[in-house]
């Protein structure tokens, strides 16, 4: 109790701080509990950050912060830490995971729907009205300055999120708010397991 | 009494001060972190891979709060099987009762330094009185201590978090749920306690319980290899602190040798660690007398646990064998024990089932067994006690738990039937346990 009186008062004089140390060291010492070191995530759990677009990673972070974005997994783990992140360090750690090289997902997927995932994704659907991914996600998934590289991702994480896209928890995807309309459980399913088997 | 009042002091302050200012009030790690419980546990307190990442980085992450307080209550209900008409040896059969609850200075003081420190109000402490019912009279001891110095290299080509590690339980700074301290259960009743339902357990197995102070450094390599060499040596002088209202049980003597070496694994959803530990310790007989002779434990434990976490479904499973031999004193021979030595084995097997982290299904498994002695056991010959554990529980919020666990006894201290030479059989000890527990 001697020890935790002291340590009490010892509290007294601290404050709460921004996260210390530059982009990198912050990613390899916490972002990489997650997200791995090169942001080659092994949980499905936690997305895959790797050569990911720098714009969107920066933009993601900003909405952590700002409690923007408030799916579960943004409230549950990173609000509290993109609270601690000032502007320049945002750009570190986007520019950091933009800069490692993704390597293939070596999770398992249901090959089954790779091949329905994959139509979908480059060409859309009339009938529906499904924009084709490609159009803003890039031919190979890659991403662009106005979508979120998706290649590699987890499928998992990409079902996760299309769910989510269903809600109003992430107001800045207005526009995957409203293909979302258009896809059914098993075309979300499809999507996840062919984006998760690229390059 | 004193003591008493300080800690109600604190938690007052603490209620006062930090709990208008939390909308969601979680426990001290969650505020530091600005995370949610379920990051760092599957359930507490059982840890994730981020969990077991936290502690080892010393509980260094995130940012460092003004009070770094918290504080959990437990409320129960216990029931026995069979009081065979003895209701005075068992108090409270199937009330409700107010276990106690603990206080909690834990978290980050700088980026290399941080604690985990639990001190514990016990409203249950038995007093047997002459006339053979029993009081319960309010306690406040020193609980679980875990204070870390820590460092993290990472670089592309390495990843090394290593620091020191001074404790008070042997294995309370382990971040794997299969050896001792936070090892399944992770609740037990109190009054199944004080009623002496306790099956035998090896020296480490909470023996040395905050009586003893320890100091190992370790290191984790890659996420995959982890280190650890420390001694321990009795609680006494400056360290006197960390037994504060817990009296001798065992106290060592000089310093004694602890390791514990681990693989960890991740792949996709899944997560192994596999490892030993192990403790070489020599224990006063005469707890309250430094000098006395010793007995000689040897304690060595292999472990391994298997977590496979996704949404909505987890599953985690831990198993354990801990091998103790002992060489008795002289003095105990014809007294307490047949033999100059003996063995005792304790094997514990466990899984559980977490749909949303919120429903949970575990089920437990067992085996203590040992060395005949018809002087430790003079009804039996025999310490082996075998059973299971079913417990069922509902997470009301994360940091709210609801639950029922049950505890049979298929073999209890050598028999499965009259164990005690007055009739009493091994399920007449079986006990059903409503409990819910609070963290905030």
């Amino acid at each position: 109790m001697r020890i935790a009186c002291l340590l009490a008062v010892f509290g007294l004089g601290l404050s709460t701080a921004l996260a210390a140390g530059s982009p990198e060291d912050i990613a390899r010492q916490w972002c990489a509990n997650c997200h791995h070191a090169d942001g080659n995530s092994i949980s499905p759990l936690f997305p895959r950050l790797a050569g990911q677009q720098p714009a969107y990673l920066e933009q993601q972070l900003r909405a952590f912060r700002a409690k923007d974005r408030s799916d579960r997994s943004a409230h549950d783990y990173m609000w509290g830490i993109a609270g601690t992140l000032d502007d320049a360090t945002i750009s570190g750690l986007a520019a950091y995971f933009a800069a490692q090289k993704p390597s293939l997902n070596p999770n398992p997927v249901d090959s089954s729907l790779v091949s329905a995932g994959h139509e979908l994704y480059q060409n859309g659907r009339a009938d529906s009205g499904t924009t084709a991914c490609a159009t803003c996600h890039g031919a190979k998934a890659e991403g662009s300055v106005i979508a979120p590289r998706l290649a590699g991702q987890h499928a998992a994480y990409i079902v996760k999120q299309l769910h989510v896209f269903e809600t109003s928890q992430r107001p800045s995807a207005t526009a995957m708010q409203a293909i979302i309309k258009t896809l059914s459980e098993s075309d979300m399913r499809a999507l996840g397991a062919y984006v998760q088997t690229l390059p | 009494m004193r003591w008493n009042r300080i800690v109600s002091w604190v938690v007052g302050a603490f209620v006062a001060i930090i709990l208008p200012g939390l909308a969601h009030a979680v426990p001290a790690f969650a505020r530091q972190t600005g995370q949610a419980c379920e990051a760092c546990h599957v359930s507490f307190p059982e840890l994730t891979p981020y969990g077991r990442l936290f502690k080892l980085s010393g509980y260094t992450l995130g940012t460092t709060q003004l009070f770094p307080l918290s504080a959990m209550a437990i409320g129960s209900a216990t029931k026995v099987n069979n009081t065979q008409g003895n209701d005075a040896a068992f108090p409270r059969n199937g009330g409700l009762v107010f276990e106690g609850g603990s206080l909690f200075v834990a978290g980050k003081l700088s980026d290399h330094f941080g604690l985990f420190s639990q001190w514990t109000y016990n409203d249950l402490f038995a007093k047997p009185q002459p006339d053979g019912t029993t009081q319960f009279v309010g306690h406040t001891t020193v609980d679980n201590n875990d204070i870390r110095v820590v460092d993290h290299i990472a670089k592309q080509d390495l990843d090394l978090i290593y620091g020191l590690t001074l404790n008070n339980n042997p294995t309370v700074q382990d971040v794997w749920n299969s050896t001792p301290a936070f090892s399944y259960p992770f609740q037990t009743s109190r009054i199944a306690g004080v009623w002496g339902i306790a099956p035998p357990a090896t020296l480490i197995e909470g023996g040395l319980a905050q009586q003893v102070v320890g100091l190992s450094a370790y290191a984790f390599l890659n996420k995959s290899w982890y280190f650890e060499l420390g001694g321990y040596r009795s609680a006494d002088g400056a360290f006197s602190v960390l037994h504060h209202g817990v009296d001798f049980s065992n106290r060592l003597k000089d310093t004694n040798p602890y390791w514990r070496f681990a693989y960890n694994r991740e792949w996709g959803s899944h997560s192994l660690s596999a490892g030993t530990f192990g403790l070489n310790a020599k224990v006063n007989v005469d707890p309250t007398d430094s000098s006395s002779p010793t007995d000689h434990f040897r304690d060595i434990g292999i472990d391994m646990q298997y977590q496979y976490l996704s949404e909505p479904h987890s599953a985690t499973a831990q198993v354990s064998l801990i091998h103790e031999s002992t060489d008795w004193d002289a003095s105990h021979l014809g007294v307490d024990r047949q033999n100059s030595s003996s063995n005792l084995d304790s094997f514990h097997l466990k899984g559980s089932y977490w749909y949303q982290r919120k429903y949970g299904a575990t089920l437990a498994y067992f085996d203590e067994y040992g060395s005949d002695d018809n002087v430790a056991f003079p009804v039996t010959n025999s310490p082996d006690t075998r059973g299971f554990i079913a417990e069922l529980n509902y997470m009301i919020r994360p940091f709210w738990r609801l639950a029922l666990q049950y505890t049979g006894y298929w073999k209890y201290l050598g028999a499965t039937t009259n164990f005690d030479g007055n009739g009493r059989n091994a399920r007449d000890n079986n006990t059903t346990y409503l409990y819910t527990w609070v963290a905030f």
